[in-house]
C-alpha cells in the first residue's frame, strides 16, 4: 500500500476550503501492522477514509497492490470508533451482515466462520441476542468479528478501542494480534493511545495537525508474539517514551 | 465473560399485579367520563333542552340503536374508504420518499408539488375531484389517499436519510449496491419515522373519508351525519359521530400495535441515535 504526496481539503459550507492533509507519504508492506498516532483532529480519520476509497484525494496518489484506489474494495475491511451495529439484527446476523450486504450467499462455511469468531471473542452464548443487550466492550468485540468475517487482506481501523476501558482495550488488541498471527493481514490502525500503538505495531507513524502530515516514523523492534506482559519490559517503556516525545514535539510546534 | 447473567436477573412481575396497575390507571379517566355524562344527562333534563339542539346521552343511545344494522353498513362503507385510501397513500408515498431522499433534483421536483397540494384544504378539493372522478368510491378513496399522503412522504423521506453517518460509510466501504444499502441500512433506520408518519396519516385518512362522504356518497358515517342533521335527527348524528370516533381509535391502535409487535427494536431508536 503506497500513499504518495497526498493532500486533501474539506469544503466548508461558506465555500472556503480547509486543508486536512498535506503531502502525506506512507508505505505499508504486505502483512505489516502500522499505527498512526496524533492528537484528535489532526486528520487521521481523513487519511483512513482515503485509504478505504470512501473519498478521493485532491492531490497525490494512493495505490494498493499497484492499483489506484478510487472506490471501496471488498478485500478491505473498515472498523470504526463506534461499533456501528444493526440494532434490528441479532448478534450472529450482525457478523454475517457483510456477506448479505454484498449479496453474497451465506452458506454453512460462512456461518461456521462467524460462530468461530464469536466464540474466540466470547460472544457465542449471545448469538441470538440483539446488540442493544450487550455491553460496550462486547459490542466492540462484535464489530471486530464482523470486520474479520470476510477474511480481508487489509484491515483499516479508526480508533476501534478508544471507547473502551484500558483493560478491555489491551485484551482486545492482543486478541487481534493472535488473529493476525493465524491469518496474516495488512493493518493500519489509527489511535491516540501511544501504548496501544507500540504494543501492536511493527511501525508507528506520528502525525502533526492542521494540516495533517506524517512527520516521524518509529520502528518498534519488539519480539513477537506480543503478550500484555511486553508492556512491562524496559524496551517497551523506551519506545513509548520516544513516541510520546515525538508527539509532544510536534504539538508544541503547533502552539 | 460467557456467563448467561442476563437470564438470571430476578424479574418480579406477576400478571395479577399488572392488571391491577392497568385497572388503577383506567379508574380516574373512567370516573371523569361517567361524571361528564351524568352532568350532560341531568343538564339536558333539568333545562328541557330540545333533542334537535342537544340530545341527552340516553336519547343518543336509544335513537342510534334504533337505526339497527344499517349502522354497521355505514361504518363498513367508511372503513372501506379509509383503509383503501390509506393503502393507496402508502403505495404512492414510498417510491416518492425514496426518490426525494436519494436525489436533490428529484427532491426539488417533488417537494414543491406536495406542499402546494397540502396547502389546498381537502374540503375545497373534494367537490372538484368528485366532478373529475364521479360520485363513486374512486373519488372518495382518492380524497382520503391525497390527504394521508403528505405526512407519509415527509416522514419516510426524513427517515431514509436518518441512518447514522458511520452506518452509511460502513455500507459504502463494503462496496454494497445502492439497492442493498436502501434495504439493509436506510429502510430499517427509517422505521420509527415511517410509523410516526403512518399514525398521523391514519387520522387524516379518516378526515378525508368523512369529507368525501359529505360531498358525494349514499352510505357511510359522514353521509349519516350529514343527512341526520339535515332532518334534525341530531341524536343519530351524535351516534354516528361516536362510532366514527371508535373506528378512528381502533385504526390508530392497530397501526400502533403493528409497530410494537413487529418492530419492538424501533421504539426509542430515533432518540437514542441522535
Amino acid at each position: 500500500m503506497e500513499v504518495s504526496d497526498v493532500s486533501f481539503a474539506y469544503r466548508n459550507q461558506d465555500g472556503t476550503h480547509m486543508l486536512a492533509l498535506r503531502d502525506v507519504n506512507l508505505t505499508v508492506q504486505r502483512n505489516e501492522f502500522v499505527s498512526i498516532v496524533g492528537q484528535s483532529g489532526c486528520g487521521k480519520s481523513t487519511l483512513l477514509r482515503l485509504l478505504a476509497g470512501l473519498m478521493a484525494p485532491n492531490r497525490g496518489r494512493i495505490t494498493i497492490d499497484g492499483d489506484a484506489t478510487t472506490h471501496p474494495r471488498r478485500n478491505i475491511s473498515l472498523a470504526f470508533q463506534k461499533p456501528t451495529l444493526l440494532p434490528w439484527s441479532n448478534v450472529l446476523d450482525n457478523v454475517l451482515f457483510p456477506f448479505r450486504h454484498q449479496s453474497r450467499p451465506v452458506g454453512r462455511d460462512e456461518i461456521a466462520r462467524a460462530r468461530e469468531l464469536l466464540s474466540m471473542m466470547g460472544l457465542l452464548d449471545f448469538a441470538e441476542r440483539r446488540p442493544g443487550e450487550l455491553s460496550g466492550g462486547m459490542q466492540q468485540r462484535l464489530a471486530l468479528c464482523r470486520t474479520l468475517v470476510t477474511e480481508p487482506d487489509i484491515l483499516l481501523m479508526d480508533e476501534p478501542f478508544s471507547a473502551l476501558d484500558a483493560l478491555t482495550r489491551d485484551e482486545l488488541g492482543v486478541e487481534l494480534l493472535k488473529i493476525c498471527a493465524v491469518k496474516p493481514k495488512t493493518v493500519v490502525l489509527i489511535t491516540h493511545s501511544i501504548a496501544e500503538a507500540v504494543l501492536l505495531s511493527d511501525r508507528v507513524y506520528v502525525m502533526s495537525s492542521r494540516p495533517g502530515t506524517l512527520c516521524d516514523e518509529v520502528e518498534i523492534k519488539l519480539p513477537r508474539p506480543r503478550l500484555p506482559e511486553v508492556m512491562r519490559a524496559p524496551l517497551f517503556q523506551e519506545f513509548t517514551t520516544h513516541v510520546r516525545d515525538l508527539v509532544q514535539q510536534h504539538s508544541v510546534r503547533q502552539s | 465473560m460467557s456467563a448467561t447473567w442476563s437470564n438470571s436477573i430476578p424479574f418480579d412481575s406477576p400478571k395479577s399485579s399488572r392488571w391491577l396497575l392497568v385497572a388503577r390507571r383506567a379508574l380516574v379517566p373512567t370516573l371523569v367520563f361517567v361524571a361528564l355524562l351524568t352532568i350532560w344527562e341531568t343538564g339536558v333534563r333539568t333545562f328541557n333542552v330540545p333533542s334537535f339542539i342537544l340530545p341527552a346521552p340516553s336519547v343518543i343511545v336509544r335513537d342510534t340503536y334504533g337505526v339497527g344494522w344499517a349502522l354497521f353498513g355505514h361504518a363498513q362503507a367508511t372503513l372501506t374508504t379509509v383503509v383503501g385510501g390509506y393503502l393507496c397513500a402508502i403505495l404512492i408515498s414510498f417510491p416518492l420518499a425514496v426518490a426525494i431522499s436519494s436525489s436533490a433534483v428529484l427532491s426539488n421536483a417533488i417537494y414543491p408539488l406536495l406542499v402546494v397540494k397540502q396547502s389546498i384544504p381537502t374540503v375545497a378539493l373534494a367537490p372538484i375531484l368528485t366532478v373529475l372522478l364521479g360520485t363513486g368510491s374512486a373519488a372518495r378513496i382518492t380524497i382520503a389517499a391525497l390527504i394521508a399522503l403528505f405526512p407519509m412522504v415527509v416522514s419516510t423521506a426524513t427517515g431514509l436519510s436518518s441512518a447514522p453517518r458511520e452506518m452509511i460509510e460502513l455500507s459504502r466501504s463494503m462496496d454494497a449496491s445502492w439497492v442493498r444499502r436502501l434495504i439493509d441500512v436506510r429502510l430499517p433506520s427509517a422505521v420509527p419515522y415511517i410509523f410516526s408518519g403512518l399514525k398521523v396519516s391514519m387520522t387524516l385518512a379518516l378526515i378525508g373519508a368523512v369529507v368525501a362522504e359529505f360531498v358525494a356518497a349514499e352510505r357511510g358515517l359522514g353521509f349519516m351525519i350529514y343527512t341526520s342533521t339535515a332532518f334534525f335527527q341530531l341524536p343519530v348524528a351524535f351516534g354516528a359521530m361516536i362510532v366514527l370516533g371508535l373506528v378512528g381509535t381502533v385504526l390508530f391502535q392497530t397501526v400502533s400495535q403493528i409497530e410494537r409487535r413487529f418492530f419492538p427494536w424501533a421504539i426509542g431508536l430515533a432518540e437514542s441515535e441522535t
